[in-house]
């Protein structure tokens, strides 16, 4: 075996510009494997980092709360009890928090939307540590490259933070106030004066959903009781631990003679018409995980993978092709070769081997230079952190500057892939090669 | 008996009709004979060592092999018998380029297996010292003559111990004088072991040296001489 890895490698070098030229377009494919694939990565990366700082846990307690039928709010009670039961029952917690919920309509005066309130506790909400804020001129025109606000004058009462794009909707900069008005059930609106503490720097698509306000700021509003919440919302030192704790959790609130909704792997603000028909009364439980509180953008990172599989997959014929071809070349050149092969005893198996491993090796070698670049072109980008601009891009990739997530599985990935590609598109020449009769081949070389 | 050929018939296709290369050969040759296969271009010498050798079918006929009747072979089979009991010498050749001397003559014995690196050295060693190319061993075929080349193969030919070498015009592309040497160097080993040797030629000064004539003429048998 070793003298067939011997001869594969020693004629690669033999051919050399076919090698050389061969091997550059797999290293270019396995190059731009890695980058899609770390891309694709980075965008879902991003959508957890963002999606779990603004607008879920890694598993969230939730409910609904009908008073009558045709209403329901998102709300639930025993807000202390929920969480202990929380804290009591379930191992690996890194946080759990809450966050009370409200909707209405955000007035400011350049403009307004609808949209969901926020009610952080300060001392618990990862997302005030970890949020950045953006400068003058991410939401004012010919604004100043400087920012304007300070988190820590978020948190007093009234005070409220919005992103970037929400700014610039509303026409509003550090200091202005904004009118906040609820649309509740009754027909009677209640509403608040809200002053901007600090604007955030924009986090991709989930920036448009949601602005945060104290959580007593939510409570006032709708006149709410203090063992209420919108969600308890958990954290785990593992987040792939998600599903299974929420499974866990069903049967803790159960036991503790809590009804569960069935579970619904969509975010609540979708499901709230669903429960508004139904026929019930009181509290009623939904768990959620992070994912399912996502799912609505999902397409974004379902659309990136399909891309990039569809471009592999495009890629990936070509360089078959240029493989198939180099090795009919191959073959051709060394008729004489494998009949003489034949001659001395080689099995047409062995033959057909003989091929596969050239091309094998071929596809590795592309690989590894591949790897080696894309590890070299991955980490620059990285650490260039460069900005990006255009802000349609800014919502697709979740986040301001470029960063990609490549993964090793992704590397290890790419140098199986590639030798089995080429060895796969080297299997018909080599099967001819090896069908040959052995004198036609030995005679053809004369 | 080495080698029995009863009544064989080989024709190939040429176009919509065949031409009969051999017309009926009835042969035997016995174990550790020095056998030439001679006659002008065209009258079947590289057809009838192919049979012998396993590489091609006759049309009709049987031939033998130690016994064993290779027509109904399958190609593992041939293969199989190519490598245990046949060893080839190429008129070019036809060594491995990107191989060394030594990893050439040690490839037979690598498809063959069953041999430890210590034991196919010592073989390989002793036969590179009989066919005086020790100080080539790591060398590669095109820094070699074509002497030189011929005796690799030879020593490739004769690595598995073979019963019986297969040689068509080894010498034809080599000077009378180097010709003359690999056919010297084919004789001795010849008589050393037992290996029956069988090769063709045309060239008289190369013929002259076999020990057994067999001259072909038109696919036929016409002179079946010994020394
Ligand atoms: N593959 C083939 N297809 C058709 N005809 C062939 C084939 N091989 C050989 N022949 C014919 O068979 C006859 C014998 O050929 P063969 O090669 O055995 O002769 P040879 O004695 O080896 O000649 P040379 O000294 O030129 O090598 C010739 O007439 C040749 O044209
Ligand atoms: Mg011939």
């Amino acid at each position: 075996m070793w003298t067939f890895f011997l001869v594969a490698l020693r004629n690669l070098i033999q051919a050399r510009r076919r090698t050389l030229l061969l091997g550059s377009a797999i290293a270019f494919v396995s190059l731009l494997l890695l980058l899609l694939l770390s891309i694709s990565k980075g965008v879902s990366d991003r959508l957890i980092e963002a999606s779990t700082l603004t607008s879920t846990g890694h598993v969230n307690v939730a409910g609904f709360y009908k008073q009558r039928a045709n209403s329901a709010t998102p709300l639930i009670t025993d807000r202390e009890k929920i969480r202990s039961l929380v804290q009591e029952n379930i191992s690996g917690l890194a946080l759990v928090t809450d966050r009370a919920r409200g909707w209405g309509r955000l007035i400011g005066s350049g403009g307004s939307f609808n949209t969901g309130l926020n009610g952080l506790i300060l001392e618990e909400s990862a997302f005030l540590k970890e949020v950045k804020l953006a400068e003058q001129s991410e939401y004012k025109k010919d604004g100043a490259n400087k920012v304007l606000g300070k988190i820590e004058n978020f948190g007093a009462r009234n005070t409220i933070l919005i992103f970037a794009g929400q700014a610039k909707k509303l026409g509003v900069d550090v200091g202005d106030t904004l009118t906040f008005i609820t649309e509740a059930n009754g027909g009677q609106a209640n509403s608040v004066d809200l002053t901007v503490a600090a604007i955030a720097r924009d986090m991709g698509f989930l920036s448009n959903f949601s602005v945060f306000v104290p959580r007593q700021t939510v409570l006032d509003l709708d006149r709410r009781g203090s063992d209420t919440t919108g969600a308890v919302w958990v954290y785990l030192k593992d987040i792939r631990r998600a599903n299974e704790v929420r499974l866990q959790l069903e049967n803790v609130f159960r036991k503790a003679g809590y009804t569960l909704l069935e579970h619904d792997p969509r975010p609540f603000f979708i499901k709230f018409q669903k429960i508004v028909g139904q026929d019930w009364r009181g509290l009623r439980l939904d768990l959620t995980t992070w994912d399912d509180e996502v799912s609505f953008i999902n397409w974004i990172v379902t659309s990136l993978n399909g891309l990039s599989v569809f471009l592999v997959i495009i890629l990936g014929l070509i360089i078959a092709t240029g493989i198939a071809n180099s090795m009919w070349m191959t073959v051709r050149e060394r008729t004489k070769e494998i009949g003489t092969l034949r001659a001395i005893g080689m099995q047409k198996a062995q033959v057909r081997t003989l091929f596969m491993i050239e091309a094998a090796l071929l596809g590795l070698f592309g690989a590894l230079a591949g790897c080696v670049l894309g590890l070299v072109l991955i980490s620059a980008l990285n650490t260039a952190q460069i900005p990006i601009n255009n802000s349609g891009l800014r919502v697709f990739l979740m986040t301001d500057v470029v960063k990609l997530s490549l993964q090793p599985v992704h590397l290890v990935g790419a140098l199986l892939f590639l030798p089995a590609l080429t060895a796969l598109a080297a299997f018909y020449p080599s099967l001819k090669a090896s069908q040959m009769p052995p004198v036609q081949a030995l005679n053809q070389g004369k | 008996m080495s080698v029995v050929l009863k009544g064989v018939i080989k024709d190939y296709p040429l176009g919509a009709s065949m031409v009969r290369a051999l017309r009926g050969i009835d042969l035997t040759i016995s174990e550790g004979e020095f056998t030439t296969i001679a006659g002008p271009s065209g009258c079947g010498k590289s057809t009838l060592l192919n049979l012998i050798g396993c590489m091609d079918v006759a049309t009709s006929g049987t031939v033998s092999i130690e016994g064993k009747v290779t027509n109904a072979l399958s190609d593992k089979e041939q293969t199989t018998l190519r490598l245990n009991t046949l060893g080839f010498i190429f008129q070019s050749f036809n060594l491995v380029p990107v191989l060394s001397v030594y990893q050439n003559v040690e490839l037979p014995l690598l498809l063959q297996g069953g041999l430890s690196a210590g034991e196919r050295s010592k073989r390989i060693s002793e036969l590179l010292e009989q066919v005086g190319l020790t100080n080539k061993a790591k060398n590669r075929s095109h820094e070699l003559s074509g002497g030189q080349r011929q005796r690799v193969a030879i020593a490739r030919a004769l690595v598995t111990q073979p019963k019986i070498v297969l040689a068509d015009e080894p010498t034809a592309n080599l000077d009378s004088e180097t010709g003359k040497n690999i056919i010297e160097l084919m004789r001795t080993l010849n008589s050393k072991q037992k290996t029956t040797f069988i090769f063709s030629s045309h060239d008289p000064k190369v013929i002259e040296h076999a020990r057994r004539i067999v001259r072909l003429q038109d696919g036929r048998v016409i002179e079946d001489v010994r020394k």
